[in-house]
C-alpha cells in the first residue's frame, strides 16, 4: 500500500483502490452472493391463500351489515370484529403480494432424479471432452512449439485463430449442416445408397447426445491448444536433443521432459475446456434443437425464462460453480500449480 | 552559487529488524563535490534515496539549506536524483527528457524547449535534441540524464553510481567533466560510489561507510593520508597490514610484536602496551632496502612483478602475510631473486587499533 | 539411455529409433493436415449454403448459385439493428473493462501483501467460471435493485470477466516495466497525475490498444453470459440463437461468410503490418 501511495499520490492510489473494490464488489461479489442466497430460499405459497381471503371479504361485508342493523348497544363488540378482520385481511393480502421466504437448502436437495441425472451427464461429457480435447490438441501444440519452422509454425497460429475469430454459435451451426437429417453425411450415405431421405431413413445424429461431444470438442479446441502452446515453447530445445541424444525414446521425451514442462499450460487448458463444456448453453441449444435429451446449462436456462423458478435455477447455476470450482482444485493438486500459474 | 548545505541530524533507517543506516550526523557544506564511499550494502543508497525523498528516516530529521525535509515527497525537494540506470524517458526525445521536469511545472513548450537546447549545448549535445536516448552512446546518455537534472535548477544534486555502466576510458572522462559542471554551476553534488579512484578524483571531502556507520569523513587528502580505522585505510587505497600486540607506546609512536620482529608507527589512537593493533603502510612508502636502512625492516620472498605504466608493483610474501611495494618506473628493475630485503619508516606508518579490514 | 556396444558404435536400438522418428513426422504431418482439415471444412460447408439458391441451409441439394441472401440480410431490420447493439454493447465494455482491469493490474503489481495471492484468485475467477453463471448473477443482484435484462446488464455481465483478461494484459506488461522511471519523473517534479500521464501510460499504450481489441471481440462474441443479461432486447449473436429456433435460413450463413470474410481481410492486413514492422526495424 505505501508502495502504491508514494508512487502515485492520495488521488490515484484512491481511484485505483475505488475502482477494483467496485469490481470485486459490484461485478464479482455481491452477484455471487446474491444468487447464492437466492438458491437458499424458496417461496412458500399458501394455495388456500385466495379462497380465505374471498371468505374474510365475505365475513367482513355480513359484520357490516349487522352493524348497521344492531342495537346502539351491541355496535361496539361488532365494530371490534370489525377491525380484528381487516387486519387479518391486510396481513392475508401481504402474504399474497409479498409472499414469505422459506430458507433452506430445499432447492438443492430437491432436485428430480431426471434433473440429477442430467447434471451427472453433462459433468461426464465435459470430462470426456476435456480428456479427447487434451489427446487430440498435445501433438498439435507440440508439433507448432518445437517441431514446425517459424514460417509455417506463424502460419499455423493464424490458421488457428482464424476458425475463432468467427462466432461460437456460427461454429457450432456449420456442424449442425453436416450432421443434420438431410445434412452432408446423411446426403453422402444416400449418395452411397444407405440410406433414404424419401422414407426418412436418415440417421438422426442430431438426436444422439454424439453429435454435442463433436461441437463441444470443435468449440473449444483452442482454449487446449493455445496454454499447452505456450509452455511447451518454453521449453529448451537442447533438452529435447539431450534427451534423444541419450537414446530416449519418442514416447519416453515426452513423458519425462515435455509433459512435466507443459503441466501448467496443460491444467490450464484441461481447466478452461472443462469449464467451457459444462457450462456451454450455446453448443447443446444449437445442436440438439430439443430434439435430444437436455444439457444441465439448458436445464437452467429453463428455470430463469420457462419456469420463471430462479431460486431453483440460482441453485443450478451456483452448482455448476461448486463443478467448477472443485474441478480447479482437483487440476491444482493433480497437477501442483499454483493460482498464479492459472489463468495466464 | 546556487548549492545549498545539508545536514543528517541523528538519521536512522530501519527496514524491520534491519538497520540499514545506524545513527547518523553529517553536515555537507553548499557547493562542495561531497562522495559517500563504501562497499555495496553500507548504507549509502539508502541515504541517497532519503535525502532525496524517496525514503524517510525512522528517527532523526534532514535539512536542506536550513529547511527540515520531513513530509517532502521527491516533488518537493530541491533535490535532483541521477539514477544508476540514468532512467531516461525512452519514449520522448532527448529534449523532451530534459524538459521534462519544467513541464511538470506547467512552463509553455517553446520556453522550456529553449531551455532544454540550452542545457543540451551545455552538455556538448547540440543536434541530438530531437533524437531519442536508444540513438546515443552511453557517454551521451549521461550527458542528456545530467541536463535534465540541471534543467529543474537543483540545490543539490544526487549521482548514484552513474559511472558504473561505462567503459574506463569514458568513466574517466566523465569524472573530469562532472567535475567541471559542478565547478561551474555551483551546486552541491553529492556522489554515491564504491570505486574509491572515482571519489578520490572527484570529491572535496568523502564519507566512508561501513555496515550502516560513517567511519570517517574528511577530505579527500586526509582520508588517504591519515585514515582513522582499519576498514578505512583498507578500502580507500592500498595497505601493508601488520598486526601484533602493542609493547612500547608514547604520545607518538607505538611499536607492536610481528614475527618480524618489534616494528614501530605513529601512535594515533594513544595506545598503550599490551593492546591489540595493526600497522599500516603505504605501498608506495615501503621500499626495498638499499643503502639507506629504514627503521623497519625485515626479509620477504619476491613472488612477482606487475607492470602498471608508471609505476611497478612488486609482491613479497613474508612470515606475516603479503607485501606490496609500489616503485616509480624509473627504468631500474635490478634482478629480484629470493629473499629481499623490504623496510619502511615509522613515521610513515600508522599504528592503530585493530579492528575489521576491507578484505577485497 | 545410450545403448553403446563394446566398440562405441550406436547399438541396434538408437538405429531404430532414428528410423522411427522419420515415421513419426510422417504421421505428425498426416495428422496436422487432417486437423486442419477439421477445423476449416465446416466452415467451408457453411460459407458455400450461402450462395445457394435453396431456401433451407444446404450444400448437398444445390439449386444454382445465387446472392438473394445477401440482399434479404441487407434488408432484415431486426439483424441489423443486432449489429449496432453488439457494437454499443462492445464500446460500453471497453470504457468499463480497460479502467477496472488496469485498476486491478495496478494493485496487484505494486502491492505486496499476504493477501495479494487470494485478491488475484477474486479478480480471475469469472475467466474460471461459466458464462451463463456470470449471466445469471448479474440477472438476480441487478434485478434486486430493479434493474430489468437489457443493453446496460450485458455490458455489466460481460465487462466482469473482460476486465479480467485486460487485467492479465497489463500485470503482463507492468512487470516489464522500468520502476526507476516513474521515480526519476516523481524526483524531477512531477506530480502523480502528471507522471501517470507522461510516463506510465503513454508505456502501457501498446497494451491499451491490444486490451480495447481483445474487449471489443470477447464482447461480440459472447453468447452464453449474453443470453441471460440480454432481456428484451438483441445483439447480432442473441439474435442469431434466436434464429436457429424459429426456423433456419441462409441468411445466417451469409453472416458467416462476412464474418469469415472479416477475419480474413483482418488476419492479411495484421500478417502484412508486422511484417513492415520487422523490415522497419531491420533497416534501422
Amino acid at each position: 500500500m505505501t508502495d502504491l501511495l508514494r508512487s502515485y499520490g492520495r488521488g490515484l492510489s484512491w481511484i485505483f483502490v475505488s475502482l477494483t473494490a467496485f469490481w470485486i464488489l459490484v461485478l464479482i461479489v455481491l452477484p455471487q452472493g446474491f444468487m447464492l442466497e437466492t438458491s437458499l430460499w424458496d417461496i412458500n405459497r399458501d394455495d388456500q391463500l385466495g379462497m380465505k381471503i374471498d371468505r374474510a371479504y365475505s365475513d367482513l361485508g355480513l359484520l357490516e351489515y349487522d352493524v348497521t342493523a344492531a342495537a346502539e348497544a351491541d355496535k361496539p363488540a361488532i365494530q371490534a370484529k370489525i377491525d380484528a378482520l381487516q387486519s387479518e385481511i391486510a396481513d392475508l393480502e401481504s402474504q399474497e403480494t409479498d409472499p414469505p421466504r422459506e430458507y433452506g437448502i430445499q432447492n438443492y436437495t430437491k432436485m428430480s432424479s431426471l434433473h440429477f441425472m442430467i447434471f451427472v451427464k453433462s459433468i461426464v461429457y465435459a470430462l470426456m471432452v476435456t480428456a479427447l480435447a487434451l489427446v487430440v490438441c498435445y501433438p498439435i501444440a507440440f508439433a507448432i512449439a518445437k517441431v514446425a519452422p517459424p514460417q509455417r509454425a506463424a502460419l499455423m497460429l493464424l490458421g488457428l485463430v482464424i476458425p475463432y475469430a468467427i462466432n461460437e454459435l456460427l461454429r457450432v451451426y456449420a456442424w449442425l449442416m453436416i450432421l443434420d437429417y438431410q445434412g452432408v453425411i446423411n446426403s453422402v450415405l444416400m449418395w452411397l445408397g444407405m440410406v433414404e431421405f424419401a422414407d426418412k431413413s436418415w440417421i438422426p445424429f442430431l438426436e444422439y447426445s454424439g453429435s454435442v461431444f463433436v461441437a463441444l470438442i470443435y468449440a473449444y479446441v483452442l482454449f487446449m491448444i493455445f496454454p499447452i502452446y505456450n509452455t511447451v515453447d518454453t521449453l529448451d530445445r537442447n533438452q529435447l536433443e539431450a534427451a534423444k541424444d541419450l537414446g530416449a525414446s519418442t514416447f519416453k521425451i515426452h513423458w519425462r521432459i515435455v509433459i512435466p514442462h507443459a503441466k501448467p499450460g496443460i491444467a490450464v487448458g484441461c481447466i478452461m475446456t472443462f469449464m467451457l463444456s459444462v457450462g456451454s448453453y450455446s453448443v447443446p441449444q444449437i445442436m440438439t434443437r430439443g430434439k435430444s435429451g437436455d444439457w444441465f446449462s439448458q436445464l437452467i436456462y429453463r428455470q430463469f425464462f420457462e419456469a420463471q423458478s430462479w431460486n431453483v435455477g440460482a441453485a443450478y447455476s451456483f452448482s455448476l460453480v461448486l463443478v467448477c470450482l472443485a474441478f480447479i482444485l482437483i487440476m491444482m493438486k493433480v497437477f501442483k500449480v499454483g493460482i498464479r500459474d492459472i489463468a495466464k | 552559487m546556487r548549492g545549498k548545505d545539508v545536514q543528517l541530524r541523528d538519521v536512522v533507517m530501519r527496514f524491520g529488524s534491519f538497520t540499514a543506516v545506524q545513527k547518523t550526523n553529517l553536515t555537507i557544506e553548499a557547493g562542495e563535490f561531497f562522495s559517500i564511499l563504501g562497499p555495496s550494502g553500507c548504507g549509502k543508497t539508502t541515504i541517497l534515496r532519503m535525502v532525496s525523498g524517496f525514503m524517510e528516516p525512522t528517527e532523526g530529521s534532514i535539512l536542506i539549506g536550513g529547511d527540515d525535509m520531513r513530509g517532502l515527497g521527491p516533488a518537493k525537494r530541491p533535490t535532483a536524483l541521477i539514477f544508476q540506470n540514468l532512467a531516461l524517458f525512452p519514449l520522448m526525445s532527448n529534449w523532451e527528457n530534459v524538459a521534462f521536469g519544467l513541464e511538470a511545472r506547467g512552463i509553455d513548450k517553446t520556453a522550456r524547449r529553449a531551455k532544454a537546447y540550452e542545457l543540451l549545448s551545455m552538455v556538448g549535445l547540440e543536434g541530438h535534441e530531437e533524437k531519442t536516448p536508444a540513438e546515443l552512446s552511453g557517454g551521451q546518455k549521461q550527458r542528456v540524464a545530467i541536463a535534465r537534472a540541471l534543467a529543474v535548477e537543483p540545490a543539490v544534486l544526487l549521482l548514484d553510481e552513474p559511472l558504473s555502466a561505462l567503459d574506463l576510458k569514458l568513466r574517466q572522462h566523465m569524472r573530469a567533466e562532472l567535475k567541471e559542471i559542478q565547478n561551474r554551476t555551483g551546486v552541491t553534488f553529492i556522489f554515491i560510489t564504491h570505486d574509491q579512484g572515482e571519489a578520490l578524483t572527484m570529491s572535496d571531502r568523502i564519507a566512508v561507510m561501513k555496515a550502516g556507520v560513517v567511519e570517517q569523513v574528511d577530505t579527500v587528502d586526509n582520508i588517504y593520508a591519515n585514515p582513522k580505522t582499519p576498514f578505512v585505510a583498507t578500502f580507500v587505497g592500498e595497505n601493508n597490514v601488520l598486526e601484533g600486540k602493542v609493547t612500547r607506546a608514547d604520545a607518538e609512536y607505538a611499536a607492536i610484536e610481528t614475527p618480524y620482529g618489534e616494528v614501530r608507527g605513529l601512535n594515533q589512537d594513544a595506545l598503550t602496551a599490551g593492546d591489540r593493533a595493526m600497522l599500516f603502510v603505504r605501498p608506495e612508502r615501503t621500499a626495498l632496502v638499499n643503502g639507506v636502512i629504514p627503521e623497519n625492516h625485515f626479509e620477504a620472498a619476491f613472488e612477482r612483478r606487475d607492470l602498471e605504466g608508471a609505476y611497478v608493483n612488486l609482491f613479497f610474501r613474508g612470515s606475516a602475510g603479503p607485501i606490496i611495494v609500489h616503485q616509480p618506473n624509473i627504468g631500474m628493475h635490478g634482478h629480484l631473486d629470493g629473499n629481499t630485503r623490504v623496510g619502511f619508516n615509522a613515521r610513515d606508518a600508522l599504528v592503530m587499533r585493530a579492528g575489521e579490514v576491507d578484505n577485497d | 539411455m545410450a545403448v553403446t556396444t563394446a566398440d562405441g558404435t550406436i547399438g541396434p536400438k538408437a538405429r531404430a529409433d532414428k528410423g522411427g522418428i522419420a515415421w513419426s513426422s510422417v504421421i505428425l504431418n498426416c495428422y496436422i493436415g487432417l486437423f486442419f482439415i477439421y477445423l476449416f471444412a465446416p466452415l467451408a460447408v457453411m460459407s458455400l449454403a450461402a450462395f445457394n439458391a435453396y431456401e433451407y441451409p444446404s450444400v448437398t441439394q444445390w439449386r444454382g448459385w445465387t446472392l438473394h441472401w445477401f440482399g434479404e440480410l441487407a434488408q432484415d431490420d431486426r439483424i441489423l439493428q443486432g449489429i449496432v447493439n453488439s457494437l454499443t454493447v462492445a464500446v460500453g465494455v471497453i470504457v468499463v473493462a480497460l479502467p477496472l482491469g488496469l485498476s486491478g493490474a495496478m494493485i496487484l503489481t505494486r502491492l505486496n501483501s499476504r493477501y495479494n495471492n487470494m485478491l488475484y484468485a477474486v479478480l480471475v475467477s469469472p475467466l474460471l467460471m461459466p458464462g451463463i453463471v456470470l449471466g445469471i448473477s448479474t440477472l438476480i443482484f441487478w434485478g434486486r435493485a430493479g434493474v430489468s435484462g437489457g443493453l446496460f446488464l450485458t455490458v455489466v455481465a460481460q465487462a466482469s470477466f473482460v476486465a479480467s483478461y485486460c487485467m492479465l494484459l497489463f500485470m503482463a506488461r507492468l512487470q516489464r516495466q522500468d520502476r526507476v522511471l516513474e521515480e526519476a519523473a516523481l524526483d524531477l517534479g512531477a506530480s502523480s497525475f502528471f507522471m501517470f500521464r507522461r510516463v506510465t501510460l503513454p508505456f502501457l499504450r501498446p497494451t491499451l490498444i491490444t486490451g480495447a481489441v481483445i474487449s471489443f471481440l470477447q464482447s461480440i462474441e459472447n453468447y452464453n453470459t449474453t443470453v441471460f443479461a440480454i432481456g428484451g432486447d438483441w445483439t447480432l449473436v442473441t439474435e442469431i440463437g434466436s434464429r436457429f429456433r424459429f426456423g433456419l435460413s441462409p441468411v445466417i450463413n451469409v453472416i458467416g461468410v462476412l464474418f469469415v470474410l472479416v477475419t480474413i481481410v483482418a488476419a492479411v492486413a495484421y500478417t502484412i503490418h508486422k511484417e513492415r514492422e520487422r523490415k522497419r526495424k531491420s533497416i534501422r
